[in-house]
Formats: C-alpha cells, structure tokens, sequence
C-alpha cells in the first residue's frame, strides 16, 4: 500500500504516455506492448502438435491414465511456453543509436539499443533486417547494443529497414515477433570516382594545380580515411596502434581548390558526383582547402571532417534526375 | 519456418544433457527388452558420448549407419517375429532413437531426438501405472524439457541452475492447466481400432475353469485384486465372500461353467436384512466378469447379472474400473429349473467311484438334505483332514485319491469334493470360485483383496430355502474364514519374509506405513487411474456438464482463464519487482520533463543532476538533496524504509 501513489502515478504514464502507448517512433524509440507482438508455432511446434495428437491417441488407446496425464502435461508446457516466449518481448525498449555516413556501396551499419525495464532476464532474442541472419542477446536487467548492417547502393538517405525482432525461447515451439520501424536514416554518399581527372577549374585562378597525389615531399600525418592509398598508409605505426595513419605529401604551400559542377560538363549527373566526391576526398587527404561549387550552392573553401562532411552531404543529396 | 531456429549453436553440454535424459528415459526398458538390442542401444548412446569429447565431433558414416539399421530391423524381426505391434514397436523406437544419437548435428535432429523421447516416456507407464512408475515418468519429462530449453538458451556458458530452474518454473505453471485438461478434456471410451494380442500381457487372478491346484497356485501373490470402500461399516470376515464364477461342470478333475447361462433380466430373490453398499475398484484381470459381494442385489452400467447372480461384462476387465454396488448377505433364492437341476446332479461316470458310493450312502442312511450337508461338513471335521497351500500331486480319481488317501489340500480340494458327494446324495450343488476375506486398511478405510485370498466354495440348493452357501473349507481350516488368508499361512508368510520383526512397535509402525502406502496408491487409483469417460461424465455431470460439447467449451474456458490468470500475474509481479526507490525516481524525472529538462537515455544520475543544476541553478540545493540520497539508496546496500520515505517527500516537495 506505501507504493500505492507511485504505483498509480507510473500506471497512469503508461496510460497516458502516447509514445508508449502507440508504439509511434517520434522518439527514435519503440516500446514492444501487447499490440506490436505477434506469435505463432514454428515449424517445430507443428511437429510437436503432432507428437501430441500420436500420444493422445495412443492414451486413448490403451485407455492409459498416466498416458493422458503426460499427453496433458506436455500439451500445458506448450500452452505455457506461448507466455513465456511472447513475455520475453514485451515490454522491450528498442532505440535506435547513431548511424554514421558511408560511401555507396559500402556497408551502412546501425545502431540499436535494446533494454529490459524488467528484472528478469530476456534470453535468445533475436534482431535482423528481413532476410539477414539475425544478431543473438540474452539481455539482463540493462541495455544491449547491437548492430545491424545493410549494404548501400544508392546515394542520398537511406532509411533504416523494418527490423523484426524475435524470439522462440523457451522451447522453440513457438515464435514472437515484432516488425518495428525506427526513423533513422543513413547519408549515404556517392561512390567516390576510381580513376579521378584532374580537377580543371582551380576556384579564382589564384589555386594551384595540385595532382591527386600531392606533391613528393613527405609533410605529415594524419588519419586514415577510405579512399586513401595503401601505399601511403604508415603501416608501422599500425602496430602499435589501433587507429591508421597515411602519410601527407604535397607542397608545403597550401593552396585553394575549387570544385565545380559545372566543370564536367561531359559526364551524366552520377558520374560528375563520383567525380566531384573523389577530388573531395583526395583534398581532404592531401590537406588542401577547397571549395564545392554546385548549381544551387556554393560551399567556400575550406577543410577537416565537418566540412569534408558538408559537401559530401550536398552531393548525396544532390537530386537526381 | 525451420530457419528460425538456425542460428543456435549447439553445445557439448546440450548433447550431454540429451544423453542423460533418453538413458532415464530408457533404463526401464533395458531388461525388457532382448539382451542384444539393450546392448546395443547402450553402446550407441555411449559411442556418441565419446564422440563428443573429442575436439572435432565425426560421426560414422552414412552407409555404416544404413547397415546398422538393417541389423537391427533384422535382430527386431528375429525376435519378435514382426515389425509391428507393441513389444516390436517398443524395441524399435528404443533402437531407433538410439541410432538417431549417431546423426544428430543439426537442431532439426536434437528436437526430433527430444520429441522421440517424450514418445519413449509413455511407453514407460503401458503396463506399469503405478505412483512411483508415475513419479519416473515425470522426472523423464523433466529431463527432457530441461533439455529442450538448453538447446534454446543462447548463452555459450550457461549455469546449470537457470535452465532447471526454468524448467521447474514451466512445470509448476504446467501443472494446473495439465489438471484442466486431464478432468475436463473429453474421453472418448478406447480402444479406437482392435489392440495387437500382446496388448495386456501378464495379468493374473481366477479364471472361469478350475482344477486342483489352480487356486493355491494363486495364494502366494501378494498381487492386489480389487479394494473395497464400504458405505456404512465393514463387512464381517466370515461373511466377505466376493462372488466369482459359478462352477457347474465336471469331469471329475476340471471344472468349468458349463452351458452359458441365461442373463436373467432382473434379478430374482428376496433379500432380507440390511442392503450393504459399498465400491469396488478392480484391478485388470483380463476376464469378462466383475466380482461383488455375496449376492449382489444392483448391477453396476458396464455389467449384467446372469442367473447365477454372477457379474458378467461384454468386455474383458482390461483396465482398471471402479463401480458401486449393493448386496444383501441374508437372501432366499427361488426354485431351480429343470435343466438347472440336472446340472447341479452332474457326475462323471467311471470316476472317483469310491467318493459317490459315500454320497449315496449317506443319501439312504439320513433322511433330510440339511442333515446330510451336516453330516459331509461334519466328516471333513473329524476325520484328519488338513489345510495346506503345498497339497501332493493327484492322479485320475482326484476326489477319491483326496478323500481317502492324502487328505491335505486347499480350498478347491475340499470344495470339489463336498460338491461330489453332495451330489452323489442327490443335493443340488454347485462350485462358486471368487475371493474370501481380505485386509482391512484402517489408514483409508477400505478392504485390500489380494490374489492370495482367492477362493473355491460351495452352493446346495435345498427346498424352501434355494441356494445356500456352504463353506466346506471353514470346517477343516476355520481361522482361514475368521481371518483371512495370511493369518492361515502365517508360518509360511513367515519364512518368506525377509523382513522379521520381532519388535512390536516396529512391526506395528511397519503395518501403518503399509497401509498408508497402500491407501496412497488406492487414492490414486480411484482419481487418476480409474478415471476414465465414465467416471468422467460422472463427475462432470454433478456439476451440469452432460455433452462432450459442453465439457470441450468448460475446458476451452478453463484453459484459457488459467492462462489468462499466469499472464496477468506474472506481468504484475514484475512491476512489483521494479522497486520502489525507480518508480520515485522515475517520477522525479516526469516532473522534470514537464519543464522540458529530459533524461536522456545515456545519462546517469549525477550527470542529469549536473544538468538540471545548469539549466536551473535556483534547484541546485532540493536537486543535489534529492539526487544524493537516490544514489545512496539505490546503490548501497543498506537502507530503510524511513530513506525511501524521505526521497519521497523531497520529490513531492520539488516546486519548479
């Protein structure tokens, strides 16, 4: 009774609480309630249904009590286990966790956070998107994170897929599943061009050419990122630690680029953002400032991960035609 | 369907497990089943174990295993003579199973090897329905089930204890829906298509022919025939004849019903005295007759009284049945029929001549039949006769031999002899086989018959007063009528028993346990044994349930509030479980969130805390009191009531 207050005030969140009770994801998050779970006999519980049905038979039979009495205990531990395996999602919170830019064609990978609000254990439950193989958690009383990948092949947003989560625990004779959709997307950029041309506008003309390569002075290091050669990666230094270091070579005078749309003319929409993203990328190595000249928008020069980050956003969401 | 369970990864300790419970599963099987398959199975099981400890797990090859089935198929067919049936059938799941422990790799496998076992399990208890038969068979499912739910778990380092706990925690829920089921499911009467012949093997107890020596081969089992729950008080000993087949005919050494006799339609005698009412739960005798207390008055549904006031079935007595009855111990019964009458006079011609020369003498020399039956119980008296359970072999003129020369024998010497002579005097007499006397169980109240207090006595039909019961055997061996079997043979029981107490506390604690443990097994009997679709539709209908529609949407109804009620519950106690300093907190944070402060998943509570305090510095005091004290609560081990009291008001207290 001293509870009674809390008790009342928690169950009446719940009942008032919109988010939780519609299961809408405005919040990244979606709580598995009764509605959302859906269960049915696998394949297995067929068979055991069927196990069941020889036995009875064969009590019948025989007219054999104790055969009855296992038939009907067995047939109980099924019914049972439905709570049991349907219990094991419920009330489950899943969330969804960042989801960092990739480039086309490369893996996309999403975060998602399970947590049990129970004391309880959860065991054996089971995350996919449809048709993957699914990652497996048991879940004490905290949260889990897991991730789940998909592959890109499209540039722009990409929405993160229905995930089912499931879960055949305790016997396996039956199986609970919940298809939720969290509004995470994933940017995904353009596939960086293989065999970049010479960028041929250089912004006001006060830029220098400048190859891909930089020039043959070696003048620093900085992080690894995709697309950087490996011959420049300095491999010795991997060794000792976890993260990768290229090599920088170029000028030590630092220079201007600009890159333009409308410099390639020649090429169709996807081809010149390839084009436009490889020579982001390779600046971005090379420690040169540059500038992205689009259509719509002009991106001033300059350099590092968040302005490396704008104009790559820019071309995945440049809108094809 | 079958991909949802792909991804388990199975265990070492998963096939363990597995392993142990089938050899549970089969260890009652071992001795019945030939010696070779037995071995067999046991060296498969034992094979597969070996396999499993060593580092790469390789199973014998497919053609390998195709040859060892064909072997078995082989050694099965030897053995039994078929493939089919139940003892065939039995040997061969057992083998089967045991050779399914050689492929088993992938889910599919371990699950089918599960569900064969739970198959395995019911064989167990076929023949053999007792408590503790039941008690193996639960422990069996257990196993079983543990191992199922093993197989589920996903943890690569699993203890022990969760999965038995569990399983335990299945049961336990299990078990009021398995007991809806059992009384409520509708039974449909068996058996649904005609069983193999070797369907009730091994049942014992008095058949429908007798021959000297038939009975006293039945006194030495202990073997429980039927028990008794009389209504009001218990029956005297001396008049707890439990009434059987009817023995007409003779050929001097065997006896058998004769020509079948008529089902009368009612039954036809006046009873005088008191009605004694009483229920009877009888063991399978495999014989087409029930017994019932001289003579019985009411015929339970599933018999019929024929005109030897015998309890005749359509079916024979193949599984254990309980029915109530009423009888009267004084009765006179009404004139005999001419073909009656010959078959009571029956003698054998050229045989035990010296037995009817005695009979005929009597006849001339006394005058009244009455006196003539005094006479015979008087001579079995006087002259040295005895009661033994070990009588000497007998030739062709048993009676004479019997009469005249050995004088030891049981029941069914001195019954077939009274029955000769009366005969030969000319008294219409008849044999009556069944059961005498029986131990009273004073813990449940109920007479316990056993195959030792079998029977053989005997019926004169005399003018005015029809058929009497006359105990030939009561004049030789009175203390066998007064006490019963065991009181008779009390030497005998004696050297048998291994047991000998000569401590009288002991043996009188002895005796409780004995009766406690066999009125246990009667209880068991009555309500789990013995209830069958009419037991079922009897009990049911007390409550208004009469159609098996009605008795399916009782259980429908049943089974779906008590799983219903298990739900509800077990959500319930897991709110409660969520205690009582979260749900404060937890409220803390509501409050804060209607002034747009949220607590973010990842943020613990003094990060949140430092927040708030940013954001409103003006809180900084309640916050940091409120906060301190939610941490010491919630991660120290110790506090009190008085604590969460305090959090509580400090909460409410909070003005934003």
């Amino acid at each position: 009774m001293k509870y009674l207050p809390a008790l009342i005030e928690n169950i009446a969140a719940r009942l008032f609480n919109v988010e939780r009770r519609s299961g809408n994801a405005r919040n990244n998050s979606i709580i598995l309630v009764r509605r959302r779970i859906y269960i049915l006999p696998t394949y297995y519980g067929i068979l055991f249904a069927m196990l069941l049905m020889l036995l009875l038979v064969g009590a019948t039979n025989y007219n054999n009590s104790l055969g009855f009495v296992l038939t009907f205990l067995l047939a109980s531990i099924g019914l049972v286990s439905i709570i049991h395996t349907y219990r094991n999602l419920l009330q489950l919170k899943i969330s969804a966790g960042k989801a960092s830019a990739v480039f086309c064609g490369s893996i996309a990978t999403f975060h998602l956070q399970i947590e049990n609000p129970d004391q309880r254990p959860r065991y054996n439950i089971c995350a996919r998107f449809k048709g993957d193989s699914p990652a497996i958690i048991n879940i004490n009383n905290e949260m889990v994170a897991i991730k789940l990948t998909c592959g890109t092949t499209q540039r722009g947003w990409q929405t993160m897929e229905k995930v089912t989560i499931d879960s055949v625990f305790p016997l396996g004779f039956f199986r609970a599943w919940s298809d939720i959709s969290l509004p995470k997307s994933c940017l995904v950029y353009p596939l960086p061009a293989t065999e970049p041309l010479s960028p041929i506008s250089k912004g006001d003309g006060s830029g220098k050419e400048n190859s891909q390569n930089g020039g043959d002075d070696f003048i620093g290091y900085r992080d690894y990122q995709p697309g950087d050669s490996p011959r420049h990666v300095n491999w010795k230094a991997a060794a000792h630690s976890d993260k990768l270091h290229t090599k920088r070579f170029g000028d030590n005078e630092s220079s201007e680029l600009w890159f333009e749309w409308d410099s390639l003319q020649t090429l169709d929409t996807e081809s010149r953002l390839s084009q436009l993203c490889r020579w982001i990328i390779d600046a971005e190595q090379n420690g040169v400032d540059y500038g992205l000249r689009m259509p719509d928008t002009t991106i001033h020069p300059g350099q590092g991960d968040d302005h490396q980050h704008r104009c790559l956003e820019r071309l995945a969401l440049y809108p094809s035609e | 369907m079958k991909k949802h369970l792909a991804h388990i990864i199975i265990s070492r300790n998963t096939t363990r497990w597995l392993l142990a419970s089938l050899l549970l599963a089969f260890a009652p099987h071992i001795l019945h089943l030939p010696i070779t398959l037995s071995v067999l199975c046991l060296m498969f099981g034992i094979w597969r174990f070996s396999i499993e400890r060593r580092s790469t797990i390789i199973l014998p090859h497919r053609i390998f295993r195709t040859l060892l089935l064909c072997t078995i198929l082989v050694i099965v067919y030897l053995y039994y003579g078929t493939l089919f049936g139940r003892e065939a059938g039995i040997a061969l799941l057992a083998c089967m199973l045991a050779l399914k422990l050689l492929e088993m790799r992938s889910v599919r496998d371990y699950i089918i090897a599960i569900l064969l076992g739970y198959f395995l399990a019911i064989t167990l208890v076929l023949d053999n329905q007792t408590l503790p038969m039941a008690a193996y068979m639960f422990v069996v499912a257990f196993m079983l089930t543990a191992t199922l739910i093993d197989l589920n778990l996903a943890q690569k380092n699993r203890a022990i204890s969760i999965n038995l706990k569990l399983t335990a925690k299945l049961f336990t829920q299990a078990l009021p829906v398995m007991l809806i089921l059992f009384f409520l499911f509708p039974r449909i009467p068996g058996p649904l298509w005609s069983l193999p012949d070797d369907a009730h093997s091994g049942t014992t107890g008095i058949s429908d022919e007798m021959s000297m020596g038939s009975i006293s081969n039945l006194s030495q089992s202990n073997k429980i025939a039927f028990r008794v729950a009389f209504e009001e008080e218990v029956i005297d000993n001396n008049l707890s004849y439990w009434r059987g087949p009817v023995l007409w005919q003779t050929d001097g050494k065997n006896w058998s019903s004769g020509d079948s006799t008529h089902i009368s339609r009612e039954i036809n005698y006046r009873s005088m005295g008191k009605p004694i009412n009483y229920t009877v739960t009888l063991e399978p005798h495999n014989q087409k007759w029930l017994y019932g207390l001289d003579l019985p008055a009411t015929t339970p549904s599933t018999a019929v009284i024929n005109r030897d006031f015998q309890l005749v079935t359509k079916e024979a007595v193949k599984e254990l049945i309980r029915y109530e009855m009423t009888s009267f111990s004084k009765y006179q019964t009404g004139p005999l029929s001419r073909n009656e009458m010959q078959r009571a006079l029956q003698l054998p011609a050229n045989r035990n001549s010296r037995a009817v020369a005695l009979g005929q003498q009597w006849q001339q020399q006394i005058q009244s039949p009455q006196a003539i039956v005094n006479h015979a119980l008087q001579y079995f008296n006087q002259q040295p006769f005895s009661y033994t359970l070990k009588p000497p072999l007998l030739g062709n003129n048993p009676v004479d031999e019997f009469l005249f020369k050995t004088q030891r024998g049981f029941c069914e010497h001195y019954a077939a002899s009274f029955t000769i002579l009366m005969r030969a005097a000319g008294i219409p007499t008849r044999i009556i086989t069944g059961y005498q006397g029986g131990d009273f169980n004073p813990i449940g109240n109920y007479l316990i018959v056993r195959q030792r207090d079998a029977h053989a006595w005997t019926e004169v039909w005399l003018e005015n007063r029809g058929w009497v019961r006359v105990d030939p055997t009561a004049s030789v061996a009175p203390e066998r009528i007064e006490d019963g079997a065991e009181s008779a043979f009390s030497e005998l029981f004696d050297r048998q028993s291994t047991l000998q107490f000569n401590n009288r506390f002991l043996t009188s604690n002895w005796l409780k346990l004995r009766y406690g443990w066999d009125s246990l097994n009667n209880s068991w009997n009555q309500w789990v044994i013995g209830y069958d679709s009419l037991k079922q539709s009897e009990l049911l209908s007390l409550v208004g349930i009469e159609s098996i529609k009605q008795m399916a949407i009782a259980m429908g109804v049943a089974v779906v509030t008590a799983l219903s009620a298990l739900l509800l519950l077990s959500v319930r106690r897991n709110r409660q479980k969520q205690d009582a300093v979260s749900l404060i907190y937890q409220r803390f944070c509501q409050k804060l969130s209607t002034i747009g402060i949220q607590r973010q998943p990842h943020e613990g509570p003094l990060d949140f805390a430092q927040r708030i305090i940013t954001l409103r510095p003006d809180l900084e005091p309640q916050i940091l009191q409120i906060n301190d004290l939610y941490i010491a609560l919630k991660y120290r081990p110790r506090h009190t009531q008085q604590q969460i009291k305090h959090l509580q008001q400090q909460v409410r207290r909070l003005k934003l």
